[in-house]
């Protein structure tokens, strides 16, 4: 059953891919496997190790397609495999905890105008982003890069709502610290 | 960042250019007062742009798209778990539907033949009817590999495909049937192996 999708092209899709249609996955994955690899890669660091996992993620959207229960969108549904996948490799890994706290760095407040300048600076805000913790990238991507709702968010990241706009608070704060610093 | 008279919510509906016009107006008459307020709403334009920065190319997905592949086309009967008991029930059905068939296909020739007659013509299953199996094959399997399985387990196809899909493959002997019967159950080429 396919409902509460919010792309309806995605539903086709998936609703075709539960009926073991090859072209209807490869439809699926060359519109998503890209931002959830962007996704994964928001949390690990490893380009090779976040290929592994979209492949298990698409995997699993192929075996797990008739299951789909339309809770959420189907973009929602893949990014929240793409999210346990990532975290369940991490674990597996014990490089780092994806349950770390939030950073809170307090610090001078930054110059506006140095951040205004190094906003437009694509290189410079991607080397301020690469600088936060795994859980303020992934609130970070998925809301500014993915445009997701905060809900959205939320419910890919087994977080509350609440947790989700302190984090992009935090990871906004310290953002704008570090293009301060790399604009003055 | 020094004011929060700003929900998060107002502040990423009004970077999408969603918030309501009020809102609108309230917020850009703060960031005209407050630089911060202008420097956070600029950063938070900035990020989708920068991010969009990190594509990992067409080749990478076209890469990962092929590797997939490979892996889905290895495994076609674990695609679809709630619906793999509908399919195996048609399957089933398909068997017991290949079964009457055959039953009255036999029961034809007999007559055939207890007619005192030599029958008007032999069907191509008949010589292989002692010593078959039904198959059924994966959508996707294509027919010269098909052809090179078949060969590989020495059986030929003797009759279908029926209605529904479902091929009756034919062996020299039983033990030949037997022997064929787990390749056959393991290869990806093959969704249901059924005896008659």
């Amino acid at each position: 059953m396919i409902e509460g999708a919010d792309d309806p092209r995605d539903a086709e899709l998936l609703a075709r891919v539960a009926g073991g249609d090859v072209a209807a996955m490869r439809a699926l994955y060359l519109a998503h496997a890209e931002p959830v690899r962007r996704f994964v890669r928001s949390r690990l660091r490893d380009e090779s190790e976040a290929a592994d996992i979209v492949h298990e993620t698409m995997l699993s959207v192929w075996r797990g397609a008739a299951g789909f229960q339309g809770r959420s969108s189907v973009r929602s549904w893949i990014f929240s495999l793409a999210r346990n996948k990532t975290v369940d490799h991490v674990r597996k890994q014990a490089r780092v905890s994806l349950g770390e706290p939030d950073e809170t760095t307090p610090g001078d407040d930054p110059n506006a105008d140095d951040v205004i300048a190094a906003a437009q600076d694509a290189r410079r805000v991607r080397e301020c982003v690469g600088k936060l913790s795994a859980n303020h990238r992934a609130v970070v991507h998925l809301a500014f890069f993915e445009e997701l709702s905060y809900p959205e968010v939320a419910a890919i990241e087994g977080i509350p709502e609440g947790t989700v706009k302190t984090r992009v608070f935090h990871a906004k704060k310290l953002l704008m610290r570090c293009l301060s610093r790399l604009g003055g | 960042m020094a004011t929060r008279q700003f929900s998060e919510d107002d502040l990423l509906a009004y970077v999408r250019g969603a918030a309501r016009p009020d809102l609108s107006d309230r917020i850009e008459a703060a960031m005209a007062a407050e630089p911060a307020l202008k420097a956070e709403i600029a950063l938070m334009r900035g990020l989708g742009p920068a991010l969009r920065g990190e594509d990992a190319g067409p080749d990478a997905t076209a890469f990962g798209w092929r590797r997939l592949e490979a892996a889905i086309r290895r495994e076609p009967s674990g695609r679809a778990d709630a619906a793999a008991p509908r399919r195996m029930a048609m399957w089933r059905a398909a068997a017991a539907l290949l079964a009457v068939v055959g039953l009255g296909q036999a029961v034809y020739i007999a007559a055939q033949w207890t007619g005192g007659e030599a029958p008007a013509y032999r069907t191509a299953s008949e010589p292989a009817a002692r010593h078959v199996l039904g198959v059924g094959f994966a959508p996707d399997a294509t027919a010269a590999a098909i052809a090179e399985l078949l060969t590989s387990v020495e059986a030929r196809i003797v009759d279908g495909p029926g209605a529904i899909g479902l091929y009756r493959l034919g062996f020299a002997s039983a033990e030949a049937r037997d022997a064929a019967r787990a390749r056959l159950e393991a290869s990806p080429l093959i969704d249901l192996v059924a005896d008659e």
